[in-house]
C-alpha cells in the first residue's frame, strides 16, 4: 500500500488545484458551471492515476492522461499562474492519444495479472470452461491477421490522436493566446510565439477533426479485437481487458464529439455533455485496470494462505489446504491417473461431468482439477496461483492417486473374484441341494422300500444286495453334505453366526474346538464373511483341518477378530493366500503369525 | 398310527409317503408347503407330523418354525423333523422350544423302516429323538479331548445314546445291559463329567447335548 502513497500524493495536489480552478470559474470550465460535473471531472482524473499506480502495464501513460485530464481544467482564467496555465493550454487534448495508447498490445492473451505473482514459478494454467477463465481460447481465438488489423488501428488511433492533442494544445496556442481571443483576465500563455488568432482557431478545428478520425480508427479498432475473439466475444467484453477497450474508445469518441460540438462554434467553446461523457468513460476505464491488480494481490493473499496452510500441517491434504485459502468448503481436489479416469487422492473415481471444474494443466498435461463446491464467485487467478503454490502436494497426490487407484482396482477385481466364486459354489450347492441330494435321498427311500419287500421273499440274497446298493447311496449323500460343509445352505440367516460357526466346527473332520462366538448378531454380509473363512479354513487340502484348531471370533472395537490357532507349521500355507483373498475382499487384513510351533491367524474384518 | 407329510419335492413325498404306508402308518395329510400343511394338520389332528427343514420360500428355516407352532397348537401331534443336513444347532433349537414328542433326523436315516418306524413310536411316546449322526459327531470331536476322555467306552456308547434321546431302557436293550447297569453308568458319567443330577426325562437329552456342544 505504501507503494501507493507519492501517486496518492500527486494524484492529490493536481485534483487539489484543478478542484481550486473549478471552485473559482468553474463556468468557463470544460466540465462547464454544474457541480456534479465538476466533481465528476475532478474524480475521474484523481481515479485514473489512482488506477495507473494499481495497475502493471500502461502504467505511465494512464497516469499521465490522468494528470493532463486534471490540467486541461488549468487553462482557466483562474489558473495559479502563467505556467499552469500554458501547462494547461498544451494538455488540451493529451489525454486521447494517452488513454489510446495505453490499450497497446490488445488483447493480451495472459492469464495472469500484469506484475504476476507467480515470477519465480512455473506457470500453471487453469481452465475453468464454464467460468470467465478461458483465456487460452481467447488467445486462439484471434489469429495473426486480425491482431495485425488490431495493432495497425490502434496505432493509427494513437498518431492521430497524438496529431489532434499536438495541434489543439500546444500548436494552437504558440499560434495564438488566450487573451488574442478576448480572455483579458486569462494569465499569460508563455508559448504563445504569435498572436494570429484565425491560425489558432484553424489549428483547433483541423486538430477537432484528426480528433475525430482518431476516435474512427479506435472504434474499428475495438470492432476487430471484438470480431478476433469470435469465440467468446462476451466473455471477453465482460473481461477488464475488454472493458477497459471499450471505456478507452468510448473516452476516444466522446472527446472527438466534443470537439465536433464545437467545430461550428468558436474554437475552445465547451461543449460539458460529452466532456462529461468522457469522464464517466475514464472512471470505467480506472475501475477496468484496477481489477486484475485486485485480483493479483487476492492471488497473492490465497498463495500465501495455501504456504500457511501446508506449512502448518504437512499432513494436511491438497484439498484441505486449498479449500481453507480459497475460502470454499466443499473444494474437492481430482487428479488424473494412467487409466484415464480422474480420482481422488485415495484413488476413488470422481465424475467431472456436469461439475463446476478448473483443469490445472502445465504444458498441456493435466495436473490435477478443482471441483469447486460453489460457482457464485471462482477468481480464476487465485485458484491457478493457490494450485501453484500447493504443486508440490498436488503432485504427491497425483502420484498416490495413481498408486490407490490400480491398489482400488486390483482390491475390487479381488472383492469380485471372491464374490464370483462364493456365488458359483452357492449354486452349486443349491443345484446339488435340489437336484443330486434330493433324487439320491428318493432313491435311499426306493431302496429302503425295495428292501422291506424284499425281507418278505424266500431268498436272502436280495435283502443283502439293496443294502449294499443302499450303503452305496448313503456314502454318495454324506459325501455331497460334506461339500457343504454339512450345514443347510440358509442356516446362516435363520440360526445366526454362532450356531452356524458352532454347527461347522461339529461337522469337521477333525477336533475343532470353539474359543469365543460373540453373542449378539453382526452385521450380515461380516457374519457371511466369518463363516466363509472359517469354511475355508475347515475345508482344507483332504478336508481334515490342522491337528488342534482353535476358532474364537470377537468383537474388537470397530472391528471383528476371527483368531484361528492350530498346529503344524504351513498347514494353512497354501491356504491362507485364499484366505488373504477373502478377508481382503472384506475390506479386512489377515496376519498370519508363528507363536512357537503354534500358528496363529488372525483376520479383521471391518464392522462399521 | 396317522401321519401327516410336508416336502416341497414330490419324487421325496411320494418315497416317505410310501415307506410310511409300507411301515403300516396312514397318511392322512401329505402336502407341498407350509399353509396347507398348517391347515391338514389342524384339520386331521395326526398321531405325528413330518417336516422338511427345508421349505418355500426362504428355504432357511420354515420347517422349524412350522415344527414350533404344530407342537405349540396340537401338543398330542408329535414332530419328525427331516433334514438334509446335519445342523446340531437346529436339533438343539428344536428340543430346547419342546423337548418331548420331537425328533431331527437324517432325511435319508428314515429310508430304512425299522429306523422309520422306531423314530416315530418314540416321539408320539413323548421322547426326543436326535439323528445318532449328528450325536457321533459330537462326541467323536468332544471325545478325543479332556472332559470326556476320563469316560470309558462303555460310558461313552451310554451317552451318546443318551443324546439320541433314548430311554435307560431303550439303552440297555441297545447295549445288552440290564436298566439298573445302565443306570449306574448314567450316574457316573455325570458325577464324572460333573453335571448336576438329572432327571429321567428329556431334559437329561438337552443336559447332554449341550455338554457336547459346549
Amino acid at each position: 500500500m505504501t507503494r501507493l502513497l507519492p501517486w496518492a500524493l500527486v494524484a492529490a495536489v493536481l485534483a487539489g488545484v484543478t478542484a481550486n480552478v473549478l471552485r473559482l470559474r468553474g463556468e468557463v470550465s470544460l466540465a462547464g458551471p454544474s457541480v456534479a460535473a465538476q466533481v465528476l471531472d475532478v474524480t475521474a482524473g484523481a481515479a485514473l492515476i489512482l488506477a495507473a499506480a494499481a495497475s502493471g502495464r500502461g502504467k505511465w501513460l494512464l497516469a499521465a492522461a490522468g494528470a493532463a485530464w486534471l490540467a486541461a481544467e488549468w487553462a482557466n482564467p483562474a489558473a495559479p499562474g502563467a505556467v499552469l496555465f500554458t501547462v494547461g493550454l498544451i494538455a488540451f487534448l493529451a489525454p486521447l492519444p494517452l488513454v489510446l495508447a495505453s490499450r497497446w498490445r490488445q488483447p493480451i492473451p495472459d492469464g495472469s495479472p500484469a506484475g504476476s505473482p507467480s515470477r519465480g514459478r512455473r506457470p500453471l494454467a487453469g481452465s475453468n470452461p464454464a467460468g470467465p477463465a478461458s483465456r487460452r481460447r481467447l488467445l486462439n481465438a484471434s489469429g495473426p491477421a486480425v491482431l495485425l488489423a488490431a495493432t495497425v488501428l490502434l496505432a493509427t488511433a494513437v498518431l492521430l490522436g497524438a496529431a489532434a492533442a499536438a495541434l489543439t494544445g500546444p500548436l494552437a496556442s504558440a499560434a495564438a493566446s488566450p487573451r488574442d481571443a478576448g480572455c483579458t483576465d486569462c494569465p499569460r500563455d508563455l508559448i504563445a510565439v504569435a498572436h494570429d488568432m484565425a491560425l489558432s482557431t484553424g489549428l483547433t478545428r483541423l486538430g477537432g477533426l484528426i480528433a475525430i478520425g482518431a476516435a474512427l480508427s479506435a472504434a474499428a479498432w475495438l470492432a476487430v479485437t471484438l470480431a478476433g475473439n469470435r469465440a467468446e466475444p462476451r466473455r471477453w467484453l465482460a473481461s477488464p481487458e475488454g472493458v477497459a477497450a471499450v471505456a478507452a474508445t468510448a473516452f476516444a469518441v466522446a472527446v472527438a464529439a466534443a470537439q465536433a460540438a464545437t467545430l461550428g462554434g468558436p474554437a475552445g467553446s465547451p461543449a460539458p455533455g460529452w466532456h462529461a461523457a468522457a469522464g464517466v468513460m475514464l472512471l470505467v476505464l480506472a475501475a477496468a485496470v484496477t481489477v486484475p491488480a485486485l485480483r493479483a494481490a487476492h492471488a497473492r493473499r490465497v498463495v500465501a494462505r495455501v504456504a500457511v496452510a501446508v506449512a502448518d500441517d504437512p499432513r494436511r491434504s491438497a484439498a484441505d489446504a486449498l479449500r481453507s485459502a480459497l475460502g470454499d468448503a466443499a473444494l474437492r481436489v481430482a487428479y488424473p491417473t494412467p487409466d484415464g479416469t480422474w480420482r481422488d487422492r485415495r484413488g476413488q473415481v470422481v465424475v467431472l461431468a456436469g461439475r463446476e471444474v478448473t483443469r490445472i494443466t502445465d504444458s498441456g498435461e493435466d495436473v490435477a482439477a478443482l471441483i469447486h463446491g460453489g460457482a457464485a464467485r471462482i477468481d480464476p487467478v487465485a485458484v491457478t496461483e493457490a494450485a501453484a503454490a500447493a504443486r508440490l502436494l498436488l503432485d504427491t497426490e497425483r502420484l498416490e492417486a495413481g498408486a490407490l487407484a490400480r491398489v482400488n482396482d486390483l482390491s475390487t477385481a479381488r472383492r469380485l473374484t471372491v464374490e464370483a466364486a462364493d456365488a458359483a459354489r452357492a449354486d452349486l450347492e443349491r443345484d446339488l441341494h435340489d437336484g443330486a441330494q434330493q433324487r439320491l435321498v428318493a432313491l435311499r427311500y426306493a431302496l429302503g422300500l425295495a428292501g422291506a419287500h424284499a425281507e418278505r421273499l424266500p431268498e436272502p440274497g436280495h435283502a443283502a444286495r439293496l443294502a449294499a446298493a443302499d450303503q452305496a447311496a448313503e456314502l454318495a449323500l454324506a459325501s455331497l453334505r460334506d461339500l457343504a460343509h454339512g450345514i443347510s445352505p440358509g442356516m446362516l440367516a435363520s440360526g445366526g453366526l454362532a450356531d452356524t460357526v458352532r454347527t461347522m466346527a461339529e461337522n469337521a473332520q477333525g477336533v475343532v474346538t470353539i474359543a469365543e462366538l460373540p453373542a449378539e448378531r453382526l452385521p450380515e454380509n461380516v457374519e457371511r464373511t466369518v463363516c466363509r473363512l472359517i469354511a475355508d479354513f475347515l475345508a482344507k487340502a483332504g478336508r481334515m483341518p490342522p491337528p488342534g484348531a482353535s476358532i474364537a471370533v470377537r468383537r474388537s472395537g470397530e472391528d471383528v477378530l476371527v483368531e484361528i490357532d492350530y498346529e503344524r507349521a504351513g498347514a494353512a500355507a497354501g491356504n491362507s493366500v485364499h484366505l488373504a483373498d477373502r478377508v481382503a475382499a472384506a475390506g479386512g487384513r489377515l496376519h498370519h503369525t508363528d507363536l512357537g510351533g503354534r500358528q496363529r491367524l488372525v483376520a479383521s474384518l471391518p464392522c462399521g | 398310527m396317522r401321519v401327516a407329510v410336508v416336502d416341497d419335492h414330490v419324487l421325496l413325498r411320494e418315497g416317505l409317503t410310501r415307506l410310511l404306508a409300507e411301515a403300516g402308518m396312514q397318511v392322512v395329510a401329505s402336502e407341498g408347503d407350509i399353509d396347507g400343511f398348517l391347515s391338514a394338520v389342524s384339520a386331521s389332528r395326526p398321531d405325528v407330523a413330518v417336516i422338511d427343514i427345508r421349505l418355500p420360500p426362504t428355504f432357511t428355516d420354515e420347517g422349524l418354525r412350522a415344527a414350533d407352532l404344530v407342537r405349540e397348537r396340537q401338543p398330542d401331534t408329535a414332530v419328525l423333523v427331516l433334514s438334509q443336513y446335519l445342523d446340531a444347532g437346529y436339533a438343539f433349537r428344536l428340543l430346547q422350544s419342546f423337548p418331548s414328542g420331537i425328533g431331527y433326523l437324517l432325511k435319508d436315516r428314515v429310508s430304512q423302516v425299522a429306523v422309520l418306524v422306531d423314530a416315530v413310536q418314540r416321539v408320539v411316546a413323548g421322547e426326543c429323538v436326535v439323528d445318532p449322526s449328528i450325536v457321533s459327531r459330537l462326541v467323536s470331536r468332544t471325545g478325543l479331548t479332556e472332559p470326556l476322555s476320563v469316560l470309558t467306552l462303555r460310558e461313552r456308547e451310554v451317552l451318546g445314546l443318551m443324546a439320541e434321546g433314548r430311554t435307560n431302557t431303550a439303552i440297555g436293550e441297545r447295549l445288552f445291559l440290564s436298566e439298573r447297569t445302565v443306570e449306574g453308568n448314567v450316574r457316573r458319567i455325570f458325577d464324572k463329567l460333573g453335571l448336576a443330577d438329572t432327571p429321567q426325562d428329556n431334559r437329561r437329552v438337552l443336559a447332554v447335548l449341550a455338554f457336547l456342544r459346549a
